[in-house]
């Protein structure tokens, strides 16, 4: 078997938002039955409405609430959580009313609608689906009053389906003078300073930092010259030299002709792009590979380093363009 | 009621469901998708492409199902469920990025029997 083990802990065990995780599948089957259910009652509304007008009407119903569905699980913010848990519910309600309706009174649905007979043509996907969306939502209430750092309104606006820690935690890696955390909010930038901060590395994609801001207030406070951007996706894949490359040249220059720099690399989490870009700029820096990783790892407990990242830098460092 | 009929679409809800147990072996194994689960999916994407092609090629020779615009739609939405389940597979680094492939697995196998279902005349 050639797949890869997940990685066990907070990832494995903790998704990040309701969309992660199990809830990844449960978004994945709730879009399908959006699609599935919103093109099946267009159809028979367009083409044959006065045959059935019940049972499309049903329909067009569902298709509304499983898009409803979809979306606020995918976005998982607290009000979108709310209007899930709203949504889920009629679904429920639904499918057991039109189930017991269709059965009761066939000659009212000629026609199937995606809920007739509590969604026996479906395989009964409909009826268990919302009990499972139900379950879901209900975990994530309980997790939510029992994490107090998910209230971090600003972070929240800013990037609604990453639950972020209002202070990132800095985790300096032993003598390095790099620290690595997840995303610092635009107030809390300036304090960034104090902490012996003096360059910042931003791993962030760029549809993020647009939407959040982070790498323009990181910008404003210590100027552009001493910010660089690799924007990253954390899809766990190789990730190209053209893409982080210079920024990992910018900070090892930084650390090597300016004793006193300081150079904070972060990503969303802190956990997986940061590393990398950290077990570069390390690698640049005269580590090999095992001292780098062991680094990372000591003083960044929650850090991953992912095999493919680690390969990319490997593989760079071993390119003629790389120094 | 119509049965499935041709060798490919048998083959392909074979495959289907072949994907869909291999996923959720890896999802029970606590796994997360890896190079062969992806070139699974792509053999998988390749046969939805080719029955595609086949039907299309039957609807440009002039015969027509009972609802054609319900067939198009199949038509269109057959082959984007393994991409859509490629790509949720790589951002979920957990054993639920396979969950997700197997329900695209169950959705071809299920996909082949609605088609058949729409245009029983289907012989590819």
């Amino acid at each position: 078997m050639s797949e890869p083990t997940a990685p066990p802990g907070p990832t494995a065990s903790r998704p990040d938002s309701t969309r992660t995780g199990p809830g990844r599948l449960l978004v994945a089957v709730y879009a399908l039955f959006a699609l599935s259910a919103s093109a099946r009652a267009g159809v028979q509304i367009a083409t044959k409405f006065s045959h059935a007008p019940v049972a499309y009407v049903l329909s067009a119903l569902a298709a509304v609430v499983y898009i409803l569905a979809t979306v606020t699980l995918a976005n998982g913010s607290p009000t979108a959580r709310r209007i899930a848990l709203v949504s889920c519910s009629v679904e429920l309600a639904g499918v057991l009313a039109v189930g017991t309706w269709s059965i009761a009174d066939p000659a009212m649905f000629p026609d199937a609608t995606v809920w007739s007979s509590y969604g026996s043509g479906y395989g009964f996907v409909p009826l268990v689906l919302p009990v499972f969306g139900l379950l879901w939502l209900r975990r994530w209430r309980r997790r939510a009053s029992t994490r107090p750092e998910i209230v971090g309104t600003e972070d929240v606006t800013a990037d609604s389906h990453n639950v972020l820690p209002v202070i990132p935690r800095l985790s300096w890696i032993g003598d390095e003078r790099i620290a690595i955390s997840g995303v610092p909010s635009a107030r809390t930038v300036a304090g960034l300073a104090d902490q012996g901060v003096t360059h910042v590395v931003n791993c962030r994609p760029r549809a993020q930092v647009w939407r959040s801001g982070d790498l323009a207030a990181e910008r404003a406070a210590f100027g552009p010259g001493r910010v660089a951007h690799a924007p990253m996706q954390d899809h766990g894949l190789r990730q190209r030299p053209a893409v982080w490359a210079a920024a990992a040249c910018f900070a090892a220059r930084a650390l090597d002709d300016e004793p006193q720099a300081g150079v904070l690399i972060h990503c969303t989490a802190g956990r997986r792009r940061s590393a990398m870009l950290t077990y570069a700029v390390l690698r640049l820096r005269g580590h090999d590979r095992g001292e780098a990783a062991a680094l990372i790892l000591r003083y960044r407990t929650e850090a991953q380093l992912v095999p493919a990242y680690v390969r990319s830098v490997e593989r760079w460092l071993a390119s003629p363009g790389s120094r | 009621m119509s049965s499935v009929n041709g060798a490919l679409p048998t083959t392909i809800i074979v495959a289907g469901l072949a994907l869909a147990g291999y996923a959720l072996l890896m999802t029970a194994r606590n796994r997360r998708m890896g190079i062969t689960l992806l070139a699974a999916l792509g053999v998988v994407e390749i046969l939805l492409l080719v029955e595609v092609g086949l039907i299309v090629a039957k609807l440009v020779s002039g015969e027509r199902p009972a609802s054609l615009p319900t067939l198009i739609g199949y038509l269109i939405a057959t082959p984007i469920v393994p991409l859509v389940a490629a790509v949720w597979g790589a951002m979920e680094r957990s054993r639920w990025g396979p969950a997700v492939i197997a329900v695209a697995g169950l959705v071809a196998a299920v996909l082949m029997v609605r088609l058949h279902q729409i245009w029983p005349v289907i012989h590819v």
